[in-house]
């Protein structure tokens, strides 16, 4: 899932005044890949948005994009 | 020249949005094509077609209301302009807006025939606002949004 760790520094590089920091993990657990997004700390409200909008909106691509592959995913946040 | 009134020309924010909705569909692996244009120097409109379009309108289109809110975040914020986007595809709005007109007169007419309130379901601002300015035309009825975030609704009170 390559393409996917892709899709999230992608997304994550757009929003942040650091992309340098950017660094996505995954890991997989059955049927599901978890991924942990790593971003500087000053960047981190970015990614979050107001009332969690932004995150939210990230789970929604990333899902979609994992549903075309029959994989469910998961995405954490991590300073 | 020091021009301020528009610090970034349509022409390169159209290019911008492009770039960005284009890099996703590749990097997401969506069956997607996307077509971006300047509406006026605010708006800018992006139609999407292709075989993923039904994942797009999923849910009430979530998808395509996703990709608008996140490309308003990214592209808006360097824009430094007040930017409008409306991403569209398969001619959902059009077709979602009458959906919403007659959910309107309906639901005007359960709370006026059972002189009780009328609660539909969850819906975006701009559904609401749909629904509001269709039945500010109606003085039998009175509209409220109620609720936070992802469920706000509107209710319909008989006058």
């Amino acid at each position: 899932m390559s393409n996917l760790t892709h899709l999230v520094e992608f997304l994550a590089k757009s929003l942040v005044d650091a992309p340098d920091e950017v660094h996505v993990r995954h890991y997989h657990s059955g049927d599901t890949i978890e991924f942990e997004l790593h971003v500087a700390q000053p960047d981190i409200g970015k990614i979050i948005g107001r009332q969690g909008r932004t995150a939210r909106a990230l789970r929604t691509i990333l899902s979609a994009a994992a549903s075309k592959h029959r994989k469910r995913c998961t995405l954490e946040l991590a300073e | 020249m020091s021009q301020t009134a528009h610090p970034v020309s349509s022409d390169s924010i159209v290019t911008r949005l492009h770039d960005f909705l284009t890099q996703l569909i590749v990097h997401g692996g969506f069956d997607l094509y996307v077509s971006v244009k300047a509406e006026d120097p605010h708006t800018f409109s992006a139609n999407f077609t292709g075989d993923d379009v039904a994942l797009l309108l999923g849910r009430n289109a979530e998808l395509l209301n996703t990709l608008e809110y996140l490309a308003g975040r990214i592209i808006g914020d360097t824009a430094k302009s007040e930017l409008r986007l409306k991403f569209d595809a398969g001619n959902y709005r059009l077709l979602r807006e009458r959906e919403l007109h007659m959910m309107a007169e309906t639901a005007a007419e359960r709370a006026k025939r059972y002189q009780k309130p009328f609660t539909l379901n969850p819906m975006s601002s701009a559904e609401r606002r749909i629904i509001h300015l269709v039945l500010s035309q109606d003085p039998t009825v009175r509209t409220e949004s109620i609720g936070d975030g992802e469920e706000r609704k509107v209710v319909i009170h008989p006058v």
